[in-house]
Formats: structure tokens, sequence, C-alpha cells
């Protein structure tokens, strides 16, 4: 059985083989030490929508197998344009992002295929019913119907979906197109999950199912990228948190490292929630950031 | 409390406000589209008109002369005047902030409302007025008992205008079932009342068309009716904005524009058999488009329309050009298919080959086009023409086909950048 131990920001894998070796080595035991790479490598990446004008300077952050971390920070930050150069949409200026170890451009399918996405505002096609968006994504996916019969009767359930399901998508309401995004992405079951503001538009009822689903697929080894504003919910369910500002990581960690960190430079108690860290520390800040006028 | 009620004071919109707003967002919409129009020319398709035109004036002179003594003029008449006195619809030009932004002022709308009827209904009215005086000299030589020129246009107009009151009405109904009934009562009434004028006597398609008509008019009046129906006019305007995009886009790469959507049950099978094939993914989601898409609408109507026509023409050979013109219409009107989802998002997210989306419209529209070639040729084969010349025709179908294919197989290169 691999078992897992912390050693400093690694993991590393100790696999006990001894059983499996020849018996003139009986009794020896050999660990096989192998350091764990990321699921997600974020390198000093520098980037944005136009070259000379980088949203993001110099950002640097891991996403671990089994994790979920939270990118947290105020409108303009860079969240989601970290999210659209890890998706591939944005071309990094400087810096490296690697899924499984791969740039994008080493193995497109690959890559594209190890991740999946909900985006800040739903995207959906008119044209489809809730059903079909979940059909064309496992297809494309390439899941396996029977898998995927079980896990959308499952989610259906969970999201109270189910007497939706042959809707037309233009005819749901915008917390329905938030949970057929998520039910897409979890139908699908990818090893790394980017999430932007997950509990847009979602009922109290659909926020508890969307956690308690998260919860579940890190349990199963899932990794999940999750942007939110609202850090009194993600606090108790993120392991890690990258706090970004103005384009920057302004802080790292995990809940208690984060609230030490912004403690103190705020000035705060480190015992407080982080959300009143957080905006004890940014609420004197000037947040113009960064973007373009229509001026220029 | 002052600031309070001076903000509560209703802004006012003049009459000159409001007519200049009109005229804005109507220079706006034609200053979009008018600089595509010369891409739709330098298409082709202006030349198609005018040899269109020429060939059609000279084949009507020439069938004025030797109309056949048993011809379904009134058929004909019935086919060509009830649609055009039926079709209404009006362009308000309104747009999803206004619901915003000009809700407050909805009752100072009166003027921006008058110009959009009057801008609506113009055009509509001249085309049933060409249709009429088009079809005159054959309904006057062709109908043993013609009624007359004018007369008859007074009526058709009539008819027209209670048409046109429907539509204004059903746009402003609450209940969607009952607007559905409206719309089917007035394709229902003019159908009607066209047909009552065509073959009985004056009194009596005065008595039955006036008692319908009558009948209609205040089965409109009596339904449950918004004061301004927002919501139906933006929802209106983006299906017509929609349809003027998806012609240009035939031509020109347009920028995206929402398509009206149609439920259309019947197909909601098409394209299942693509689903867990992961090299069929674009094709599932193309099929599911293309069967609630207006497109299928078109392909129906063109298919339906040239059936006709070469029934009408299949002892002759010059169903052979009404023939290579419609497979050829249907081949310009295909490339829609290689627009949807171009610009779609989950194209460079999902794991799947970045030509997949143009591979999967390159053989989607081969099918159909190939398809319609062939059903096209259906009214031939009862027709009176050699088998030569019938396998001729079938060949050259299968050929615009094919180039069509190898033509916009050559824009591959081009989606996978």
């Amino acid at each position: 059985m691999p078992h897992m131990l912390p050693i400093g920001d690694t993991q590393v894998m100790a696999v006990d083989r001894w059983h499996s070796l020849p018996s003139s080595l009986s009794g020896i035991i050999i660990l096989e030490v192998k350091q764990m790479e990321p699921l997600l490598q974020i390198d000093r990446l520098t980037g944005g929508y136009s070259i000379g004008r980088p949203v993001l300077h110099d950002i640097t952050f891991n996403v671990n197998a089994g994790e979920m971390v939270g990118l947290i920070g105020l409108n303009g930050a860079g969240k989601s344009t970290t999210m659209k150069h890890i998706l591939g949409l944005l071309e990094p200026h400087s810096g490296k992002v690697r899924l499984q170890g791969r740039a994008l451009s080493e193995a497109p399918e690959a890559y594209r295929a190890a991740l999946a996405y909900v985006p800040e505002s739903p995207i959906l096609y008119d044209a489809l019913t809730v059903r079909e968006h979940l059909v064309w994504t496992a297809t494309a996916y390439g899941v396996e119907q029977t898998l995927f019969e079980k896990r959308v009767a499952e989610l259906a359930d969970l999201f109270q979906m189910k007497p939706h399901l042959d809707k037309a998508a233009q005819h749901l309401s915008k917390g329905m197109k938030q949970k057929t995004m998520l039910m897409c992405v979890f139908a699908v079951r990818p090893p790394l999950y980017i999430i932007d503001e997950p509990f847009l538009g979602l009922d109290p009822l659909g926020i508890r199912s969307l956690l308690q689903y998260m919860k579940g697929v890190k349990e199963e080894g899932a990794s999940l990228l999750v942007s939110s504003h609202i850090l009194s919910t993600i606090e108790h369910y993120c392991d890690q948190f990258v706090l970004l500002h103005h384009g920057r990581v302004m802080g790292a960690g995990t809940v208690h490292e984060l609230q030490n960190q912004l403690a103190h430079r705020s000035g705060e108690a480190a015992t407080q929630r982080l959300e009143d860290l957080f905006y004890a520390w940014v609420g004197g800040d000037d947040a113009s950031g960064g973007g373009l006028t229509w001026n220029e | 409390m002052e600031r309070v009620e001076s903000e509560m004071r209703p802004t006012k919109l003049p009459v000159m406000e409001a007519e200049a707003l009109w005229q804005l967002r109507v220079r706006r919409f034609w200053g979009k589209v008018l600089p595509y129009l010369r891409y739709v020319i330098q298409s082709g398709l202006g030349l198609v008109i005018v040899f269109g035109f020429v060939s059609g004036v000279a084949l009507y002179a020439s069938f004025l002369d030797r109309i056949p003594p048993s011809f379904p003029v009134r058929e004909l008449a019935l086919v060509l005047l009830a649609p055009a006195a039926a079709y209404t619809t009006y362009r308000t030009f309104l747009e999803p902030a206004d619901l915003v932004f000009l809700l407050r002022m909805e009752h100072q709308l009166g003027v921006y409302m008058k110009r959009s009827v009057r801008y609506s209904l113009w055009p509509r009215m001249l085309l049933l007025i060409a249709s009429w005086c088009v079809l005159w000299p054959l309904y006057n030589r062709a109908d043993a008992e013609p009624k007359g020129f004018l007369l008859s246009l007074a009526v058709l107009l009539l008819f027209k205008a209670v048409a046109a009151f429907g539509a204004w009405k059903e746009r402003h109904i609450v209940d969607p079932k009952w607007r559905l009934s409206s719309r089917l009562f007035r394709y229902i009434w003019a159908w009607g009342a066209v047909a009552c004028w065509l073959w009985l006597s004056i009194p009596l398609a005065a008595l039955s068309s006036g008692i319908a008509g009558i009948v209609y008019i205040a089965w409109l009046l009596t339904r449950r009716t918004l004061h301004f129906p927002w919501e139906a006019h933006i929802a209106a305007e983006k299906v017509h904005e929609g349809r003027v995009y998806l012609f240009l886009s035939g031509f020109v790469d347009m920028p995206a524009a929402e398509e009206r959507r149609y439920a259309r049950p019947w197909l909601k099978r098409y394209g299942d058999r693509f689903a867990f094939t992961p090299q069929a993914a674009y094709r599932y989601l193309l099929a599911k488009t293309f069967a609630r898409s207006e497109l299928l609408g078109i392909m129906l109507r063109l298919n339906g329309l040239g059936l006709l026509l070469l029934i009408w023409t299949r002892d002759s050979e010059w169903s052979a050009l009404l023939y290579g013109l419609f497979v050829f219409v249907i081949g310009a009107q295909l490339k829609t298919l290689f627009t949807y989802h171009r610009h779609d998002v989950w194209r460079t997210i999902y794991p799947i080959p970045l030509n997949a989306r143009h591979k999967a419209a390159l053989d989607m529209s081969t099918r159909i086009h190939l398809a319609s070639a062939v059903v096209l040729t259906l009214p031939l084969w009862f027709g009176t023409t050699s088998w030569s010349f019938k396998l001729t025709v079938l060949a050259g179908g299968a050929v615009i086909a094919l180039l069509s294919r190898m033509k916009r197989a050559r824009a591959r290169t081009e989606d996978e950048e």
C-alpha cells in the first residue's frame, strides 16, 4: 500500500515492496523514495491580454493531487486571468504552466483531458437541453455510457435537476445554468477541476450540495482550483489558499498560515476569521488594478 | 427630502428625442448591415438575381401567350397572395438595455412605436401590391371570372390591415399559448379570406370573410394584453437580427448573433447515434444545433419550393436550370453550418482535435447537400424528359455538392490555426 508522508513543502511516497522481492532478500526492507510531482505547476508566470501590459506578475504556486486550492482576491486581482492561462486561452509572456508535468504545447489533447472548467458565467448552447450538454461533454471526454448514466443520475439528484434534464438551456434560470455547468464537469471526473466562482447564482441548498460533492471528488484524489469571493464558505473546505492582489501573489498557504500572514500585515489578531483579516488588510488599499480604459 | 423628490420626477423624453432615438437605431442597424451587402453582391448573388429576373420576365411573358386551359391560377394566386397578406412582423430596434434605461419613459414612447409600425408595414404592403401587380396579367387571362384589379387590390390591402392589426395585438398578448393560437388564427384567417375572394362571388366573399374577420378581431380584443410588451419586442428584435446575420453569414464571416431556436420535438433523437463516440463529438453537437436551427427551416423551405417548381416544370428542359439554381442556393446556405460554434470556448478547452469541428461540418454539409440534390430530382423522374437528361441532371447536382465540399475543405487549415 502506498503511504503518504508529508515532508516540508513536498510529499514523499514510500512504497514498501519487500514482499515482492526474491526470498534471498527477505528481511531487508527497501524504501523506494520518489518525490511526487504536483498535478499543476505554475512557475513564475507573467501574462495577460496584451504584451507589454501584463496583468499577472511572476506568479508561482502548485496544486497537488487530492487538494483543493482557493484562489482569492478582489475584483481585478487576476484570478480569472490566471485560470485562462491554465486553460491555455492565453499565452504566458514568460514562465510556465504545467499540468501532469506537461505544458499544453507538448501534448494538447492529454493536457485538456486532464482538466475541466466551470467559467464565472455559464456558457451554454441555446440549442441543447441539459441532458444533451452532459452527453456532449461526456462524448468529448470519452466517458463510457453506463458510467455516465450512473453519474448523471447521482448528480441530477444532488442538484435537484431531475425534472429539468430535458429542458432547453435557454429556458433555465441562472442557478440552473450554473448547476448544468457543474454537472458537466463532475460527469467527466478529470484529475483537475478549475471552477471560477462556483457559488454564483446557486441557492443555499445548491451551495451545500456543491461543497459536499467537491469534498467527495477531492477525497477520491482529484484536485480543485476554486476562485471565490465568499471566503467564509471556502475557508473551511480549501486545503491551501493563494491570495492574489494586483496580479501578484501576496500570500499563500493553509488557512492558519494565511491568517498569520494577513494578521502580520494588517495588525489584527491572527485568531480572527480569514475573511475579516483579508478585508482589514485590503480595506485601505487602492484597488484600481490594471487593465485598459477606453481611452487607451 | 428635496433631493429624493427631484430624483422621483419622471424623466421627459420629448417627441423630438423619441424621433431622434428612432433614427439613431435605424441608422445603427443599417450601418452594421450595409458594409456586408458588398460581399453578398460580390459573391455572385447579384448576378443570379439579375439573371433570375431577366429570364423570369422572359419565361413569364412567353407563358402568358400560351396558358394551358386548365391552369390552376386560383391555387397559384392563393399560394402567392395569402402569405404576403398574412406575414407581418414589427421591427422596433429595442435592445435588452432599454428594459433598464427606457422603462421609465415607456409612456412617452408613442412616437417611437408609431415610427416602428410605419417602418414595418410599408415594405410588407409594397410586397403585397407588387405580388398582385405581377400576378394580375396571368390571373386576368387565366381565370374564368376575374375580379377587378383595383377592387381586388383594395380588398387584399384590407386583409393585410386586419392581419397587421392581429400581429400587433399578438405581440401584446400575455399568455404564450394564446399568442401562438393568435398567430395560427391570423394565418388561417388570411388564407381563408384570400381563398374566399378568389373562389366566391363578391357578396359571398365579403360576407364570409367579413364575419370571420369580425370574429377574429373580437377574439383578439378579448385576450389579456400587456400595455408595452418589452420582452416580446426585444425577443422579436433578436430574431430579426439573427435572421439578417444568418443570411449574411452565408456570404461573409459575421460577428456572432443570437439565432432563434426551434424546439422540434420530432427531431429530438437526431444526432443521438454520435453520442459517446469521442471522434464524433462535434457531429453530435452540430446535429443537435442544426435540428433546432433556422437553417433547417431554410433547407426544408428551399427543398419544398424547389420540389413544387420542379413538379411544375418537370416536362421541360428548363427544369435543369431551376434544379441547378436550387442545388447551388442550398449549398450556399449550408455554409452557415461552418459558422456554428466557430468562436466557441469549449473548442479550445475540451480534449478534441482542433480540426474536429470543421471536419464534422464538412461531412454534415456534404450529406445534406447530396440528399437535397437527390430529393430535388424526384419530380424529374416522373416527367417526360429523356433518361439521359434525368441522369445528367442528377450527376450535375452531385458535382455541385462535391465541388462545394472541395472548396470548403480548403478552409480546414485556417480552422486548425
